[in-house]
């Protein structure tokens, strides 16, 4: 596990709420996305090409199940950028 | 259920095949075709249609040995674009096939309905490229931007069959196409308004259906497609045409004309609840409707071909929707995807084909790459290599985005009186 | 036709059980966002081009027939709507409106046997287009916005009003730009034949975009001007007049297309409209009301003219000229048939007569529909 930068993560956060419809504000770091947020396969997909584009990465397609909720987004993207 | 309009099977006017012209990865015309299929080549090979800088998979199923001038003789070259070239260039193949000349479809009712999913996508591509390159949109190619619209695949047909009394239209119905429009066909015959129609599907390999698998993450990392494998990894963009004649069998035996098979009936079903992910009821459904539409008893099925794409979900769906149908031991269950990746468009058309030819040669094609079944996907997929079979009665599967399922059941003629 | 024929031509009151059936119509046109703008603006011959100030993007030229106020999130709600495609709002706010009563509630019963057909002329332009450019200029090609990928299917608009409103019989759509309403009609009626669906959300669209409009603006034929393009979508509630639910507006005698193979469109639409005529088994004279395309261009002056040449003058002018409208490309046809129920309802002399609407595309396709105005008006009229 990495060190949570807070300006990434507030990012993260706004990146999967932009995507799963709902208010950045309103979004837990451990809301579940599939179970709590009604999120399917489709929107994690959006989810992991927005952080993509947005830090010029790129993520394995097979972390996308680890993808559950913004904590475990922000260590996929670290572990993919190296932060 | 409130009343049904449909008249009884008995009564329906009788559809026979005369006639098929066939694009593909792994052979063009229906000789090199069959000898594709039984042979079970894959058609997968390093991209050429457009430039894969920057993409990590660098492979799809192209039609290699394309000559549109060959085929293509009565509308400009230029009239289409690639996935255009290859439908009237099929078109031409099947009349031609069926033994109909120009003089005899003349001003013949019928019907020409082709399939696809991105129709000239690739010209749209090579559109948009002018103008980013240049900065300006006003630099698009004029040729190019005036053939985009779907609809010209199935009017460039008619033109270049010189057959203007036809209703022409191209079901955009995305990877399910090919069947929607050979159902088309098959209703409008039923029906009594015409004795003809010209089916099938087309697409041309392009960036804009790489780049939507690639990124949705359903297109495989390997060289090959792996359907129903355990180990499979997704799907490989391809092209080409399937097209079909279907004639009433009154006209078929009235002049004579070899019957390749019956199209014994369709069924369409629509998810209706996600865009993208396929769906085990809705396939069943259409499965369902398709043989009551046909009268078809499941255990008469000698196999089906597939939707069969190679991706984890619908494998695993389509295989479910079939057990949920056939119980446990449904019929051999074939994906010719892995030979030919997924033609789109194209893709149920030539299934039709393969389906018909199988029935006329006595063979069911295999399911290529293939090392480990995937326990979720109890199926026998015929592994690696073709089978001898008396083939009567086949049915082809195709799903597409949106939640759209069509199904199509074919038989031998005259096993059916 | 001797007047005795006529008066028979009137006779309204028996439809065979199997005879097809508009029970329901809408229209988002430029006119305004529903069927009541809709029938306001025709009847009042409004003009709707205006400055394309709202679209994203640089325009070939200023003006478009724009749907106003269309904001697809106050349309639809905010949730799922972040990445939908205008092409699509436009299908989904029509079917609401045909299938929804004003409070929101389901007006229409519907079955897994309820279908739906949308034609279009290549899906939502300014999607498939974007994704094109984000591969072509973004860091990596594969960095587009995979959440607009399903919305870029050119079939997406069709699933997406049968998602919304849980319809799960036959769900198509089908490219054949002007001529896509009819041959979407003609469809939703033959498939209806064979007993595939029992009524059908049928109707076409086409969105307004600086793609779209690029599109058209460089592939112009020699000697024409750049169109003033419309979008919108017409969508019809067709069923058997024997089990129909609704009370039917108009009955459809016959669907007819074919195609221009010798660059003669003027005798492409003549043919067409005498096999449609006889088909439907009247007499051109009969024609109480005719409203061809006015499609841009050679093609669309060759409609008119052709349709002129066969039916009566007075026919010509009950409809206000679609022209209004701009070139709604793939929704022109089902907005035709709109605005001849829209006129229809307003003229009680409607009752029992003849509508022709005929249509060109510059594929080359013609097509034409024969409908039987069946007299409901403005107080009586359903959906």
């Amino acid at each position: 596990m990495t060190t949570v930068a807070p300006d990434r993560l507030a990012r993260i956060k706004e990146i999967v709420a932009e995507n799963i419809d709902v208010e950045a504000e309103d979004l837990s770091d451990t809301a579940l996305f599939i179970d709590e947020l009604g999120a399917d396969s489709l929107k994690l997909i959006d989810i992991l090409g927005a952080i993509e584009m947005e830090y010029s990465i790129v993520i394995d397609m097979d972390e996308l199940p680890k993808m559950v909720n913004v904590e475990a987004t922000y260590q996929v993207a670290a572990a993919a950028a190296g932060w | 259920m409130s009343t049904a309009q449909s008249p009884a099977a008995g009564d329906r006017r009788r559809v026979v095949l005369t006639g098929l012209g066939a694009i593909t990865s792994i052979g063009t015309g229906l000789e090199e075709f069959t000898a594709g299929l039984r042979a079970g080549r894959s058609g997968a090979a390093p991209i050429t249609r457009f430039d894969t800088t920057g993409f990590e998979q660098t492979y799809a199923c192209e039609v290699k040995d394309f000559d549109a001038e060959r085929w293509i003789r009565n509308v400009p070259l230029d009239h289409v674009g690639q996935a255009g070239q290859f439908a009237v260039a099929a078109a031409r193949m099947a009349v031609e096939d069926a033994g109909l000349t120009e003089a005899e479809l003349g001003d013949t009712r019928a019907v020409i309905s082709i399939g696809t999913t991105d129709g000239e996508s690739h010209d749209l591509d090579r559109l948009v490229a002018m103008d980013v390159e240049a900065g300006d949109p006003e630099v698009m190619d004029p040729v190019l931007a005036g053939r985009v619209n779907a609809g010209r695949l199935s009017t460039a047909v008619a033109r270049e069959l010189r057959m203007a009394n036809v209703e022409a239209t191209t079901v955009t119905t995305a990877c399910a196409a090919g069947n929607y429009s050979i159902g088309y066909g098959l209703d409008t015959i039923r029906s009594g308004e015409a004795d003809l129609a010209i089916c099938g599907g087309a697409d041309a390999v392009c960036r804009k259906a790489f780049v939507s698998f690639y990124r949705l993450g359903a297109l495989t990392s390997e060289d090959r497609v792996r359907p129903f494998d355990v180990n499979r990894k997704g799907i490989l963009t391809g092209e080409g045409a399937g097209m079909l004649v279907l004639e009433s069998l009154d006209s078929a035996l009235a002049r004579g004309a070899r019957i390749y098979a019956e199209v014994l009936g369709y069924g369409l079903s629509c998810d209706a609840s996600h865009p993208t992910a396929p769906n085990r009821e809705g396939i069943a459904r259409g499965i369902e409707l398709a043989l009551d539409d046909a009268g078809v008893k499941k255990d008469e099925v000698d196999f089906i071909s597939a939707h069969g794409t190679g991706t984890k979900a619908n494998d695993k769906t389509e295989s479910g929707a079939i057990v949920d149908v056939y119980g446990s031991a449904p019929p051999r269950t074939v994906a010719l995807k892995s030979m030919l990746g997924h033609s789109m468009g194209a893709a149920s058309a030539l299934g039709a084909i393969a389906c018909a030819l199988s029935i006329e040669h006595g063979f069911i094609p295999p399911t290529i790459n293939h090392v480990e079944t995937d326990p979720e996907c109890p199926v026998d997929c015929v592994p690696n290599e073709s089978v001898e079979a008396d083939v009567r009665i086949v049915q082809n599967n195709s799903s597409a985005f949106a939640g759209n399922n069509a199904i199509l059941i074919l038989g031998k003629y005259g096993e059916r009186v | 036709m001797s007047t005795a024929v006529s008066e028979a031509v009137r006779e309204t009151a028996e439809l065979a059980a199997d005879q097809l059936v508009i029970t329901g119509w809408t229209a988002v046109s430029p006119f305004g966002v529903d069927r009541a703008a809709f029938t306001a603006g025709l009847r009042a011959r409004e003009a709707t081009a205006a400055p394309a100030d709202g679209v994203a993007g640089a325009l070939p030229s200023p003006e478009a027939c724009l749907v106003p106020g269309f904001d697809i999130r106050e349309l639809l709600g905010k949730k799922g709507t972040a990445k939908l495609d205008r092409l699509s709002a436009l299908v989904m706010v029509a079917s609401d409106q045909l299938l929804r009563d004003a409070d929101g509630e389901r007006a229409v019963e519907t079955d897994d046997r309820t279908g739906v057909v949308v034609g279009i002329s290549m899906g939502s332009l300014e999607t498939i287009t974007d994704g094109m450019r984000q591969s072509l200029t973004n860091a990596r090609p594969f960095y587009v916005d995979a959440g607009k990928i399903p919305v870029g299917t050119l079939n997406h608009a069709a699933g997406a009003a049968a998602i919304r409103h849980d319809l799960k019989g036959p769900n198509t759509t089908l490219g054949g730009g002007r001529v896509s309403g009819l041959l979407a009609l003609n469809y939703a009626r033959k498939l209806i034949g064979q007993g595939r669906a029992t009524k059908y959300l049928c109707g076409s669209a086409e969105e307004f975009s600086a793609a779209h409009a690029w599109l058209e603006h460089v592939s112009v034929e020699q000697g024409e001007t750049t169109p003033l393009l419309g979008e919108g979508c017409g969508l019809l509630l067709v069923e058997p007049a024997g089990s129909a639910q609704g009370e039917p507006v108009a009955a459809v005698l016959a669907v007819e297309s074919r195609i221009d193979i010798d660059d003669d469109p003027a005798a492409a639409v003549t043919a067409c409209v005498e096999q449609a005529l006889d088909r439907a088994g009247v007499r051109a004279d009969d024609v109480w009301a005719a409203c061809p395309s006015a499609a841009p261009g050679r093609a669309g002056r060759a409609e008119s003219a052709a349709v002129a040449s066969l039916v009566p003058a007075a026919a010509l002018d009950r409809v206000p000229s679609m022209a209004l409208l701009g070139d709604t490309s793939a929704a022109a046809a089902s907005l035709q048939i709109a605005a001849v129920l829209a006129v229809a309802e307003g003229d009680a002399e409607s009752a029992g007569r003849v509508a022709l609407v005929t249509a060109v595309d510059r594929d080359g396709a013609v097509a034409c529909a024969v409908l039987r105005l069946l007299g409901a008006t403005d107080q009586g009229g359903a959906a």
